[in-house]
């Protein structure tokens, strides 16, 4: 290559590494490109002139991140539908590569679509539920009991209802949308439906469930103690405890229980899926619980029911949520997206976005020319 | 508010070299030359010591017609006190990292 087309490429990555950089830094990326400029050697000058673009791609990668993350926090809902979404994805390929029948990829992968749909349908009435929280939080709450009292049953554990033709877990439903609405919502309703909630849960009886809404609540205890958050854990505790003084003959069923360690053994690249989608599913609460924001108990709540579910499934006969077979944890983690939705929260994110924008329009130039 | 972070060993040796020339400006591609360091290593070092006060920087005319201006750097007041800070403390608690960062 001749020195004059070294010398044209130096001055072409200066010049792209300075249209990288944001706004705030471009007098930086002018010195640089002029830098380059004053480099006698034309190879030096690629060099220098690689460096800066280096530093300009690392500096609008961790940008570009950080608006992503920004944006997320400040819509939980959408950093819910993705987690949901990955780490569905995720199990679909653990359930490929263990050689999973067919039909249970279609019903995973069903669920994450028809689970978007519907939260997408009720979330066109979320102000509405947010308003009427406690009554939702009853209603999802009668449900469960309703399956613990009329739905199916195997090996003495009844937790199952039949709604069209598939077999659904209530409680992966509405557990986990109960236990994050009441950590926004702390009344006198929304404590009547985690009370009958650990009572339904005690009657089926699941030890998993139970214990991850005790998990939940105690959570919520700690950040938030009252007269609400007391009772609620003293109900979700006794009900939990209750699970636990009786016998739990449930058997384990393949791709659905123990698949943590099990997925290994089918495929490496099927116990990878199931790790990854397992950290996926608790990004939502690791991203927005770094966040002091009004949504941080909510994260609090959800990052320790999902978290304990999936404990559970490490130590016993429960299903490994999303990322093992089963349509009803998907269906239950997509309909937290209700959860978290906040009219309050839009307000606050809208403020400081325009502020912040504000604040960037208004910098005053920060570099002088000296005098030859 | 910016951060006061110690500064690692490439950093301390930059500052060094900025506190040697005292009031002379200097460039980033000498900054480089006399350092060792990669111009991406330099650049985001001099953005945190501008935003922290301990640097300025200015719009050189160029030597040469024809050619652009420049962009120098020098410590402030405050820039020189840090880097004597800095080289005290390194000669106090940790000799093996001068001896790094002057390698």
């Amino acid at each position: 290559m001749s020195q004059h087309s070294n010398r044209a490429l130096a001055t072409r990555v200066a010049n792209f590494a300075a249209e990288l950089l944001p706004s705030e830094l471009k007098g930086w990326g002018l010195a640089m490109r002029h830098e380059v400029d004053a480099i006698p050697t034309p190879a030096k000058a690629i060099a220098y002139a690689m460096g800066c673009l280096l530093f300009a791609l690392r500096h609008r990668i961790a940008f570009a991140g950080k608006q992503v993350l920004d944006h997320l926090v400040a819509h939980p809902s959408q950093l819910v539908a993705w987690s949901a979404a990955v780490a569905t994805g995720l199990g679909l390929v653990h359930l490929a590569f263990a050689n999973a029948p067919l039909h249970y990829l279609l019903i995973n992968g069903g669920a994450l679509v028809f689970g978007l749909a519907i939260a997408g349908v009720l979330t066109l009435f979320a102000r509405v539920v947010y308003r009427f929280g406690g009554l939702f939080c009853l209603i999802m709450s009668g449900l469960v009991m309703q399956t613990s009292l009329f739905g199916m049953s195997a090996d003495g554990a009844t937790r199952w209802i039949t709604i069209g033709g598939f077999v659904v877990q209530t409680s992966f439903l509405c557990v986990p949308v109960i236990a994050i609405i009441f950590a926004r919502q702390q009344t006198t309703l929304t404590t009547c439906a985690i009370a009958l909630t650990a009572l339904a849960l005690a009657l089926q009886p699941d030890r998993g469930m139970s214990g991850a809404l005790a998990s939940g609540m105690m959570a919520i205890l700690l950040v938030s103690p009252g007269r609400t958050t007391l009772l609620a854990s003293g109900a979700a505790g006794s009900g939990f405890m209750v699970t636990m003084l009786q016998v739990d003959q449930t058997q384990a069923s393949a791709y659905v229980d123990h698949i943590y360690f099990s997925a290994f053994s089918s495929h490496p690249i099927a116990g990878i899926a199931v790790w990854m989608g397992a950290a996926t599913l608790l990004l939502p609460a690791i991203i927005g619980g770094s966040d002091n924001g009004p949504s941080s108990k909510v994260f609090l709540a959800f990052g320790t029911v999902w978290g304990a579910l999936m404990i559970a499934a490490a130590l016993g006969n429960y299903p490994t949520p999303i990322v093992g077979f089963g349509g009803s944890a998907i269906l239950g983690y997509v309909m937290c997206i209700l959860g978290f939705w906040n009219p309050e929260d839009r307000k606050i994110h809208d403020k400081t976005a325009t502020s912040d924008c504000k604040a960037v329009a208004t910098q005053p130039p920060k570099y002088r020319v000296a005098s030859a | 508010m910016t951060r006061n972070r110690a500064p690692s060993p490439i950093a301390r040796h930059v500052l060094g070299v900025l506190a040697e020339a005292g009031q002379n400006w200097s460039h980033g591609y000498d900054l480089c030359q006399m350092t060792g360091i990669k111009s991406g290593t330099l650049y985001p070092l001099l953005i945190r010591w501008e935003k922290q006060g301990f640097l300025e920087a200015e719009w050189q005319e160029p030597a040469a017609s024809g050619r652009p201006p420049r962009h120098a750097y020098r410590l402030t007041a405050a820039g020189l006190r840090f880097a004597r800070e800095v080289a005290t403390n390194q000669t106090n608690e940790a000799p093996q990292d001068s001896k790094e960062a002057l390698a």
